[in-house]
């Protein structure tokens, strides 16, 4: 019988990626490709014309030359995409425009590629990322606010002087990173956050919400953080929620490759992916 | 209200601005080369704004439109450079482009940025472009030599070019470029079938449809005069079907403003090469009289 293909696209040391790997090694077969596969692999990336009416005109398919065999793309069952950058480029490429070219278009290729794969890919590419929504903290909180979700007090200005918020925390920008107390000197690009309760995570995965406790839980009732996955383009996603002095439960965070997950996250994860598989509780 | 965003001396933005002024339609220039003297606030939470530039203070309730035509205010020349202006330069760059990819829907955006970003990888949006019932080139994208001459077997005359959006112009794989196949392992290259027939530019502005033919012998026309060939651009009428295709397309990316590049091959059919999310419209206006920037200044204004 042949076994169901998990592609899994990750750093060799993603401890997520290990963890499903580990759960679902018996029922799948697992190709795992690192970034310096994804380099040192050769390619075959094609666009035909489609010969059914209805659908698209055209379709794409893949093959990728690793470890000694052909691999076809289109055998793949389910895909761990853990991408969040571009693989470096060959040391063949020496000044820094041919290597900037190069990384651009191997990263033109894996978007199309991991774009064309079969199956359900946690999480898909959406450009320009290469896995899920590729967002800053202000990005996030901007799209969830655009779904109607409650989010934190955030300001961005760029002349904190000119801007500034009582007893809001001031943060650098584009990083959020905190700042010392109080108004930055100077005409200071910065976010300001407004003061919340201690944050509580959840993750969405697939159409399912799974709080990290109890608080998560409740939080997680009056925030439909579903819909924010769903803007975002991720199977997969880290939320943060917490109380803001209004006593408003809201948006304060998300990451759509989150790294430290707990069981009932990678028992779904698996689900999610189809590996019918016990994962240990 | 509309904002106007880019240099404005670069033609794109310098016709929005001319047709703005014809049609009476109230704007403000944002000049990416001062942009460090203009000044921002937003409100995540509750969308409120305000920017000020040029003298004059903007609520962000007041925009009906933004045309973005920017460029990487790192690379805009003739800015100031000191750190300080860099920082607040690159910051009100990047708070406005937040604001916009996830703007209220009462403001058209030509185009957000996350939208422009399906033109960076050409084989990624040739997929969105079939769904659209576009016949797209038969593409190969390999670092493999063998999978080339297999490729170049089953469809004869190909033309590459690059993959993503940098250094996008198509040659013909001609004596010269098999000189340097050797290299091809070292990185991917993206080959297509060579098509045949008349090049058509169209431009969607919301609805509506703007096309212009390019006649000329050279492999890409937009690069014709450089290579040594005349081209000429004249206005052409779309079939119907062909235009709402067009229409359609532009919707699925997610942009209000495109150009979309076509062939209309010999057979009477179409092929779509792709679609560029911020289109040098310029030269197309000014060669064919086409008002592509009336209809931009319109669809921001809310006119259609």
């Amino acid at each position: 019988m042949t076994k169901t293909v998990l592609l899994v696209l990750a750093e060799p040391g993603d401890h997520l990626a290990q963890r499903l790997v580990a759960t679902t090694a018996d029922v799948v077969e697992t190709v795992w490709l690192t970034p310096h596969d994804l380099v040192a692999a050769r390619w075959e990336h094609r666009l035909t014309a489609s010969a059914g009416s209805g659908g698209p005109n055209a379709v794409a398919e893949s093959r990728v030359y690793h470890r000694g065999r052909w691999r076809d793309l289109r055998r793949v069952s389910a895909t761990l995409n853990r991408l969040r950058v571009s693989p470096p480029p060959a040391a063949v490429f020496s000044s820094d425009a041919d290597r900037e070219y190069a990384v651009a278009e191997r990263h033109a290729m894996l978007l199309s590629v991991l774009a064309a794969l079969p199956g359900v890919v946690v999480n898909r590419p959406v450009p320009p990322s290469l896995a899920g929504a590729d967002l800053t903290l202000a990005g996030w909180l901007a799209l969830a606010a655009s779904v109607s979700l409650p989010v934190r007090g955030t300001a961005l200005t760029t002349d904190a002087r000119r801007h500034p918020r009582a007893g809001w925390l001031a943060c650098s920008w584009p990083q959020a990173a905190p700042l010392p107390p109080g108004v930055p000197a100077g005409p200071r690009p910065v976010i300001w956050l407004a003061p919340v309760s201690t944050p509580h995570r959840c993750w969405v995965v697939g159409e399912a919400v799974v709080p990290g406790d109890a608080t998560a839980a409740s939080f997680a009732n009056e925030v439909d953080v579903v819909r924010l996955a769903r803007a975002a383009g991720c199977a997969l996603l880290e939320v943060g929620l917490a109380r803001d002095d209004a006593g408003r439960i809201v948006v304060v965070g998300a990451d759509p490759s989150p790294v430290d997950v707990p069981e009932p996250v990678l028992r779904a994860l698996a689900g999610t992916l189809g590996a019918s598989v016990a994962v240990p509780g | 209200m509309i904002v106007l965003w880019g240099i404005a001396s670069e033609p794109p933005v310098r016709l929005a601005v001319e047709a703005a002024e014809r049609a009476g339609v109230d704007h403000v220039v944002l000049h990416q080369r001062t942009a460090s003297e203009d000044d921002l606030e937003i409100d995540l939470s509750t969308g409120e704004g305000s920017l000020r530039t040029g003298g004059r203070t903007v609520d962000l309730a007041d925009v009906s439109g933004v045309y973005v035509r920017i460029m990487d205010p790192a690379r805009v020349p003739g800015t100031d450079s000191t750190p300080v202006r860099r920082a607040r330069s690159s910051a009100l760059h990047e708070m406005l482009l937040t604001w916009l990819d996830a703007a209220p829907v009462h403001v058209r955006v030509a185009n957000p940025t996350q939208a422009m970003a399906t033109n960076g990888s050409k084989p990624y949006q040739a997929q969105l472009i079939a769904e659209c019932g576009f016949d797209v080139p038969a593409t190969l994208v390999t670092d493999d030599p063998a999978v080339l001459a297999e490729f170049e077997r089953e469809w004869g005359a190909l033309v590459f070019k690059s993959i993503s959006a940098v250094r996008s112009i198509v040659s013909p794989l001609d004596q010269s470029a098999r000189q340097r196949l050797g290299r091809l392992r070292w990185l991917p290259v993206q080959f297509q079938h060579r098509e045949c027939g008349d090049d058509v530019r169209v431009h969607v502005v919301g609805d509506r449809v703007l096309a212009a033919r390019a006649s000329t012998e050279a492999v890409d026309y937009r690069y014709a005069r450089r290579d040594g060939f005349d081209v000429s651009l004249d206005p052409v009428s779309l079939p119907d079907d062909v235009a709402r295709r067009c229409v359609r397309l532009a919707e699925r990316l997610g942009l209000p403003f495109a150009g979309i590049d076509l062939m209309a091959r010999p057979d009477g059919s179409w092929v779509c090469f792709e679609v560029n999310p911020s289109p040098g419209y310029s030269w197309y206006e000014e060669a064919t009289g086409l008002p592509i920037s009336d209809a931009l200044v319109s669809w921001l204004a809310g006119r259609h």
